[in-house]
């Protein structure tokens, strides 16, 4: 059976849980064990909570690298997430009381962290370098013929602007910080330059909801690019955990998976 | 219609670099990118920057062959090499040191950077580099494009020896001396200097059946694996002197140096790329 691999942020993570409700049991089956069911796939998910774009091309190029027989991939699936978080990898050392010679052996495991906001730089940049990311991986898939799939699961800069969301735990409820900039307007016409001085480099049969924006019927697969979808998705508790952990549930990810295996097949992308 | 040479890199590369350890002298030597070119008889843009890491030697070239900018970084490009997307004839890297960090700030993108990364760890950061290695690569190899690819300084060791001063912190004091080897105060590494060298030749050695040995000049990179930086190479001899570099404080290439390496890059494309 072919792979199906997918990387992706807390929407795609195996292992979810909620920061909110720690005790509340997620282990429902995530998106793309559904759609490598669908598929006749076997799921790789590499998906991890709190994870940014630099996280997800790096463990999606692994795997593709590590991968020998590259005809052993069915689908790569890049499920890109918000521009401005941070990734990087520390080698984390147990302190073990094994014997010395098995220490040395298991002592080291590659951990990747992630910081909410990159400190160095703007928005601006954070776009450049999520779109410089979602390019590198069209080449590698490109240059080892591999099919593949990529779209924003969260919107890349949507939240940031609107002033990121926090959770007060003290009142129990959602706070918002400010745009760090004092032309949001100008940063957000910047960007749409950006994006369509891309668009001419993207494959956009093969990134769903590009070209992201939403006035030109771009859409984040967690946003949509309509109200009528909003409805649906975004604020109704059918298919979220509730209005204050907008994650998916249990029918919000087989909702996920039924919208990309349909557009899997309508855009004839395996 | 005359090819281009495309090259990206740090200091060694940059055809602005000034001295710090010397800022009122003027090096007027054309840099080997320049003399590559005109060896080639290809027009040259060179993005070499001063103080630059590899994700700027990569973020740079990334957007040069893909987007094909008309400004970049504040310099126009598109009138003196309008369709230049047409006519890239060689890309060069020339990686630098991993450990460096490169972000853009203004609304036309500013590149900025860091002599060491906040975040993260030294073997990390080299995983970080070899994936823009094999990024590059695959990346000219999709658009058919000929590639050379070099360790111009060394990617680990300053940091794993401990980071000593800079050279404008040599020249204009500030930084205390000690009793080191070499006489100034350094950062001491963190890790198991031994341990984490060993762990970084298995993770280099993980990209070996990757990288395309022809196009990587001196690949794998340490010497210690049979692979070298393009300056050891090049300029120390064993009784570590150089008549390439300015001066013992200012390694960068002087004049000879900047020959040495066009004629050393020039001589490999005609072996293994041409």
């Amino acid at each position: 059976m072919k792979k199906l691999i997918v990387s992706g942020c807390s929407w795609t993570d195996n292992i979810y849980r909620s920061s909110i409700y720690p005790e509340m049991d997620c282990s429902w089956t995530k998106w793309p064990v559904h759609l490598a069911k669908k598929l006749d796939m076997t799921p790789v998910n590499l998906g991890r909570s709190g994870a940014g774009n630099e996280y997800i091309y790096s463990t999606l190029h692994d795997k593709i690298i590590q991968t020998k027989d590259k005809s052993e991939i069915g689908l790569v699936v890049a499920a890109w997430t918000e521009s401005h978080r941070r990734d990087y990898q520390n080698i984390e050392q147990f302190d073990s009381t094994y014997d010395q010679s098995l220490r040395n052996k298991i002592l080291w495991r590659n951990t990747w962290f992630s910081d909410q906001v990159d400190s160095r730089g703007n928005i601006l940049y954070f776009m450049k370098k999520a779109l410089r990311y979602q390019l590198s991986l069209q080449t590698l898939c490109e240059r080892w013929d591999i099919p593949y799939v990529q779209f924003q699961m969260i919107h890349p800069y949507d939240n940031y602007m609107d002033g990121l969301e926090y959770f007060d735990v003290e009142n129990n409820k959602k706070r918002k910080l400010d745009y760090p900039n004092f032309h949001p307007e100008k940063d957000e016409d910047n960007i749409v330059r950006l994006i369509r001085d891309t668009w001419p480099s993207i494959d956009d049969n093969k990134y769903l909801g590009w070209p992201i924006i939403y006035t030109e019927k771009g859409y984040s697969v967690s946003g949509g690019y309509d109200l009528s979808w909003l409805m649906h998705f975004g604020s109704d508790d059918k298919y979220i955990i509730d209005k204050v952990d907008t994650h998916p549930n249990a029918k919000g990810h087989e909702w996920i998976a039924n919208f990309l295996h349909t557009e899997i097949i309508d855009r004839d992308l395996i | 219609m005359r090819k281009i040479l495309l090259v990206s890199g740090d200091s060694f590369t940059d055809p602005h670099h000034h001295s710090h350890a010397y800022p009122n002298l003027h090096f007027p030597w054309k840099r080997w990118p320049e003399l590559l070119a005109e060896k080639l008889d290809m027009d040259i843009i060179n993005l070499g920057r001063s103080g630059a890491g590899n994700k700027y030697i990569y973020s740079s070239l990334h957007d040069f062959i893909i987007k094909h900018p008309k400004k970049y970084n504040g310099k126009i490009y598109y009138d003196k090499y309008n369709n230049y997307q047409d006519r890239i004839g060689l890309v060069i890297s020339a990686w630098s040191q991993s450990f460096r960090d490169d972000y853009q700030l203004y609304s036309y993108g500013q590149w900025k950077n860091t002599r060491v990364k906040q975040l993260g760890d030294l073997i990390n950061w080299v995983e970080e580099s070899l994936r823009y290695y094999v990024g590059l690569q695959t990346l000219c190899e999709h658009k058919n494009l000929p590639h050379m690819q070099c360790q111009m300084i060394p990617l680990y060791l300053d940091l794993l020896r401990g980071l000593g001063p800079t050279q404008a912190e040599i020249i204009h004091g500030g930084v205390p001396k000690d009793d080191t080897e070499s006489g100034w105060y350094t950062n001491i590494y963190q890790g198991d200097k031994e341990r984490d060298e060993q762990v970084i030749f298995e993770r280099i050695l993980e990209y070996d059946k990757i990288i395309n040995h022809s196009n990587f000049v001196g690949w794998p990179i340490a010497r210690e694996l049979g692979g070298f930086p393009l300056n050891m190479k090049l300029f120390y001899t064993p009784e570590w002197q150089s008549d390439c570099v300015i001066s013992e404080t200012d390694g960068h290439p002087n004049e000879k140096g900047h020959i040495k390496i066009a004629e050393y890059l020039f001589n490999h494309y005609k072996d293994y790329i041409q």
